[in-house]
């Protein structure tokens, strides 16, 4: 959160805008025309500027995000209803909170944040409507002591009810006692539903795990409604399960009839995304054990251990079929996406005024759904930043000589087990030299310290460092390495003066299970991700040095590589401590590579990924643990964070 | 026909109480009318209640009506499925 600044007269202004007599989101209620959301725009991105003379970094952020919150709704045509109300005075509160300092912990104001922060991504990304209506079967079964909690379980059906048109709804009381016999407190009934929505299933979804929903509950597609034979649907003339409702003068409503669908077939299922993290779970316990059978084959004679990895050979390959089948389940194609990205960018080409060519290809790229959710809000915030301070306009562009229009590309393909996702224009462009000056400045990089492109052009990464000299970059680019971190990816940046940049993101195929080079050092197991090896080499005697201001150093195809001597890092004790000759696995990140002197190595395999407790997860060089096949724990590296902590 | 006012604050908290008043008036007379004219919404607990009510009152030849629900209510009732 940004620090508090002393200009009263700032906050004074932004709490005015807020609360003033017009303030237009008082005035605005659900189902608001685009004129009345551009008003309440207009006013988050007044406060956005306006935090700027106050340097709360904090405020430029929330202002940002409503803002663009807004914009998205009203320029998708998309409904305006309760829940992306609530999150706009949930918005107004939030600043009003932390202008007028009323929270004294600041920790839960930064939850709220996060809540919020969360709610705007959720609904920006998933539940613009799209043009086709679907249909879902949904039941909720609430849990007896549901009345207790402090969240009555008839707002789950009110809310469900709100995204689309109940077709049929029923409350079952087939648990229900007898009336005598009834505990009122105690809830017995559940509810089930049929709804026509423009909305995507998971805005259902997240009513459950937001709510923390206490009881089961199914989320069923159902055949998309244009293919539903309409002959099949009558009309339910009365329900004898009714309650008897008298109309009176003053309080007439308008009611619907009921209808019942007689012949729905579901297409698919939606599986609560939980259960496939659990199976992925019991995966990589069969993974362990396949692990544990492989290393009790070693122990064996040579005939039996040939015909008992025989046999495992089979089995090695129905898991890892087995594997593929369960990803592709929690995988998505990239092409909706995408496209959302490519009218993200026209609209904020139009915004300021550029004249943009968006290419995109990839779109049968297939990925975690989960990471492309995640992963969606920091492109955006690049493309923001791309187009409104990263492309010249077009006079300026004619003026250097460059088309009028300008390019921008959006590429997703698979590269060596891994996703890339690439996003390139042709703007401005970063200078690495003035990049270097910057850092110098700053003190991260020492003065005439030989630093590679890729580790000057990481330090757009670093918020605090971009927020300080590229003040409209600010937090972008370390909220796009938070996640990508976050998610065991890496991101990489080109750039050139005057051509452009190119942001690299290389994310795994999967969150749970990762492919690793297991490496010894001592009696010690550490798997280093595969994706951040480059190679593995053995130095010799002569090209181990140590040189000034970089420390020890090894040689290698003509570049010189910090070494790292792991059993010195982790404080753990070695066979070898001479670099030449033990192993030094090569691995680079952000650009910057480094040597880590290991023992042996053990061999490439499929690592399932464990958490670690609180006291080793707050270690920036250790990302989790993994169980090996004789039930030994093994560290798993975190190349970003050792990498950095020991350039810094 | 007796008709019992609903108190505006119905809820949870005061659903064993109603439940109790509705056991005892139930005894008394064949058609009970719940006036909600000073309710403008109601839990899942009281619709419950409802629910058992109007069966028990089914299953002994007796009727139980609602009156002067508003819209909020009754909107509540069509969603749950238990109005038209």
């Amino acid at each position: 959160m940004g620090e508090r600044t002393d200009s009263l007269t700032v906050f004074q202004e932004i709490r005015q805008l807020l609360h003033g007599e017009d303030n237009p989101v008082d005035k605005t209620d659900t189902g608001a025309d685009a004129e009345s959301l551009k008003q309440i725009s207009d006013l988050f991105h007044q406060i956005k500027i306006i935090s700027l003379e106050a340097e709360d970094q904090w405020i430029y952020d929330l202002a940002y995000k409503t803002a663009h919150f807004i914009d998205l709704i009203r320029t998708s045509g998309s409904t305006f209803d309760r829940a992306k109300l609530v999150v706009i005075e949930d918005c107004r509160d939030l600043l009003t909170h932390y202008i007028d300092g009323v929270e004294t912990d600041p920790g839960s104001l930064e939850d709220w944040y996060h809540d919020l922060a969360e709610s705007i991504r959720v609904v920006d990304d998933n539940y613009m409507e799209k043009e086709s209506p679907g249909r879902y079967h949904i039941t909720v079964d609430f849990d007896i002591d549901s009345f207790s909690s402090d969240f009555d379980p008839i707002y789950f059906i009110e809310e469900i009810a709100s995204y689309g048109d109940l077709v049929e709804r029923k409350i079952h009381k087939e648990k229900l006692p007898s009336f005598e016999e009834l505990d009122p407190q105690q809830c017995f009934v559940s509810w089930s539903c049929i709804i026509d929505t423009h909305y995507d299933y998971r805005v259902f979804e997240d009513i459950f795990i937001k709510r923390e929903h206490r009881g089961k509950y199914s989320i069923e597609k159902m055949q998309s409604i244009e293919n539903i034979d309409h002959g099949t649907i009558e009309k339910v003339e009365s329900n004898e399960e009714n309650i008897p409702v008298q109309t009176s003068p003053d309080r007439v409503g308008h009611v619907h009839q009921p209808v019942s669908v007689q012949t729905t077939h579901a297409d698919g299922v939606v599986v609560d995304s939980k259960r496939l993290d659990e199976l992925m779970n019991l995966l990589g316990e069969i993974v362990i054990g396949h692990s544990a059978i492989n290393r009790f084959a070693e122990g064996l004679d040579a005939e039996a251990s040939s015909e008992l990895t025989n046999a495992m050979y089979g089995l090695d390959r129905t898991t890892r079929e087995f594997q593929e089948q369960l990803m592709a389940i929690r995988t998505v194609q990239m092409d909706e996406y995408i496209e959302q990205l490519k009218t993200f960018v026209k609209m904020k080409a139009e915004e300021h005024g550029r004249n943009i060519d968006v290419t995109v290809s990839g779109h049968e790229t297939e990925l975690d759904r989960s990471m492309i959710e995640r992963i969606l809000a920091p492109v955006r915030e690049l493309i923001s930043y791309a187009v409104a301070c990263g492309i010249e306009n077009p006079a300026e562009r004619k003026k250097t000589g460059k088309d009028e229009t300008a390019h921008v590309e959006f590429n997703a393909y698979h590269q060596e087990g891994s996703v890339i996702l690439s996003l390139s224009d042709d703007g401005k462009g970063f200078d690495p030299s003035e990049l270097k000056k910057q850092a110098e400045e700053a003190g991260l990089v020492k003065k005439g310290e030989d630093v590679p492109k890729g580790r000057l052009f990481s330090l757009l990464l670093n918020g605090e460092f971009a927020s300080a000299f590229y003040r409209e970059f600010g937090l972008s680019g370390q909220h796009l390495k938070e996640v990508v971190e976050n998610l065991r990816g890496t991101v990489d940046i080109e750039s050139a003066p005057g051509k452009g940049t190119t942001f690299k993101i290389k994310l795994p195929l999967s969150l749970a299970i990762i492919e690793g080079m297991a490496v010894r050092v001592g009696e010690h197991v550490y798997i280093v991700p595969l994706l951040s090896i480059v190679e593995s080499i053995q130095p010799r005697e002569a090209d181990v040095k140590t040189i000034e201001g970089k420390g020890e150093v090894i040689q290698a195809r003509g570049e010189y590589i910090a070494l790292v001597r792991l059993y010195e890092y982790y404080n753990i004790k070695s066979d070898l401590t001479n670099p030449w000759e033990s192993l030094v696995v090569i691995v680079e990140s952000n650009g910057e590579k480094v040597g880590l002197m290991v023992d042996d190595l053990i061999g490439q395999q499929q690592t399932v990924i464990k958490n670690i407790g609180s006291d080793l997860a707050s270690n920036r060089s250790i990302s989790g643990a993994s169980i090996l096949g004789d039930g030994r724990i093994s560290l798993i590296i975190d190349i970003h964070g050792l990498v950095e902590e020991i350039t810094v | 026909m007796s008709t019992i006012a609903v108190d505006e604050n119905i809820s949870v908290k005061q659903v064993a109480q109603f439940h109790d008043q509705l056991k005892e008036e139930a005894q008394k007379d064949d058609t009970i009318t719940l006036d909600f004219s000073s309710v403008r919404r109601v839990d899942l607990a009281v619709i419950q209640l409802l629910i058992s009510f109007q069966q028990y009152m089914k299953e002994n030849k007796k009727a139980m009506k609602l009156k002067n629900v508003s819209e909020e209510m009754k909107e509540q009732l069509k969603i749950t499925g238990l109005a038209k």
